[in-house]
């Protein structure tokens, strides 16, 4: 099998990871934060050592501000409903993901807080400008779409919303991982949202969102916290004051390793790998009669979207399924960014990469649709 | 040989606080406490020689002691 859905999960693991999460089964797996014995002190030594190797690899000062969550869904929502308040405003831009449209949609729906999107074409700090209120209070940005690969100039609104005192939330589900981590752009963000098994390489069931300050933010899920425990309502510190429940500790631990190995490997020999087989792939696929590619060509990202002339990209994915290749079809849960660049309601096919794939890879891929419009041609 | 112990609340600031001394050169095993005030606390455990410094340490990384105790 040919795996080319890495933004959706990378696979396969790096056998640091594998054993890693073995590991951790075999050799630690106790609840972390929860006891005295020795596994259960040796797996919140491990969460700890998650947390420090994510903040010293993003130039988090405190990794007490590192919050564990099942998913990057889950960090995303927590950042929003954290901060939120009854008659706040909310922007968000035109190429997020249904992890940010849907909760700011429900917030609307309960009366909570307004929204409205920003577009990112052309002057976007212009276009957040037009679009704000006096009631806004938080602003949402996705660095890098999940359906085209195409960038927003997040240093700049990074420096907008905090001239303007906005809670910034950056998703970081496309951004962290794929290239060098922009320091002073974390600096800028109140709070980023990852998850732990795409560009870092973890499992699923892991993610994290950095919040800077427990500050004027509620929990919206409570309960258990290992400590503390003889209060109502959930410990003020960072982080137990939103890790409610049990830890994800096996995902957990394949972070930790995911992330050493993101490291070890070159987060600058990452970018160029993703930006050289995007290119190639881009190259390859731009030269099949029937092919349409979508997105900016400079984007440099680990994502191409294309679609075949007269077929639905859902069957374009089954028929490279069926020659071994595993790629994505369909909306990518982006209706907003599919909207923009034209492909909403069928969507497109997106090939994405990881550290794993060759460029020999691509041209199977590349032959598997020269051969497809053979075959359509000749129909 | 006299032990010291100081309660900080959750094991992340317990751990926190370990790592910290480690750094400095002080070692200190991880406890947990429970009692009826905050219910379940973490901390460490450490030779009573040490708590000048380890005092030191813990209040400049701004890690509050809920609670300390020294025995033989």
């Amino acid at each position: 099998m040919i795996y080319l859905d890495n933004a959706a999960t990378t696979y396969p693991k790096p056998i640091s990871v594998r054993n890693e999460v073995a590991d951790c089964i075999l050799k630690y797996g106790g609840n972390p934060g929860r006891s005295a014995h020795k596994l259960s002190l040796l797996a919140a030594e491990t969460v700890w050592d998650a947390r420090a190797e994510i903040a010293d690899y993003l130039g988090i000062p405190d990794p007490s501000s590192i919050i564990f969550t099942p998913n990057a869904t889950f960090a995303l929502n927590l950042a929003i409903r954290c901060r939120v308040k009854r008659g706040d405003h909310i922007l968000i831009g035109d190429r997020e993901h249904n992890a940010v449209l849907r909760p700011v949609f429900r917030l609307k729906g309960e009366g909570i807080a307004e929204f409205s999107i920003y577009s990112g074409k052309g002057d976007v700090i212009e276009n957040i400008r037009e679009k704000e209120r006096k009631e806004t209070s938080i602003l949402i940005c996705n660095p890098v779409s999940n359906v085209t690969g195409d960038t927003l100039p997040v240093r700049r609104i990074a420096s907008y919303a905090k001239a303007r005192g906005f809670f910034l939330i950056l998703d970081g589900a496309q951004w962290i991982g794929h290239g060098v981590p922009d320091h002073d752009v974390v600096a800028l963000a109140d709070a980023i949202a990852v998850p732990g098994h795409k560009a870092l390489y973890g499992i699923m069931g892991g993610g994290f969102l950095y919040l800077k300050t427990a500050q004027d933010c509620a929990p919206f899920v409570v309960g258990g916290s290992g400590s503390d425990s003889a209060s109502p309502s959930m410990p003020t510190d960072l982080p137990e004051r939103f890790e409610a429940g049990t830890l994800p500790l096996p995902a957990i631990a394949s972070l930790l390793a995911g992330v050493r190995f993101v490291r070890e490997y070159g987060c600058e020999r990452i970018a160029k790998k993703e930006a050289l087989l995007n290119d190639y792939a881009r190259n390859r696929l731009s030269k099949i009669p029937g092919i349409v590619l979508y997105g900016d060509p400079d984007n440099g990202s680990s994502v191409l979207s294309f679609r075949e002339d007269g077929i639905k990209p859902e069957e374009t994915a089954l028929r490279l399924d069926r020659a071994g290749i595993a790629v994505r079809a369909g909306l990518h849960c982006a209706p907003l960014e599919h909207k923009r660049i034209g492909t909403f309601p069928d969507g497109t096919v997106r090939i994405s990469y990881g550290v794993f794939n060759t460029k020999d890879e691509i041209d199977y891929l590349a032959s598997i649709l020269e051969n497809n419009r053979g075959i359509i041609r000749g129909r | 040989m006299e032990k010291g112990n100081v309660l900080v609340g959750s094991i992340s600031y317990a751990i926190k606080a370990k790592r910290l001394l480690a750094k400095e050169g002080i070692s200190a095993e991880l406890i947990k406490e429970t009692d009826h005030s905050s219910g379940c606390s973490y901390g460490l455990s450490y030779e009573a020689r040490d708590s000048y410094r380890i005092f030191a340490v813990l209040s400049a990384a701004g890690i509050r002691i809920k609670q300390r105790e020294e025995r033989n």
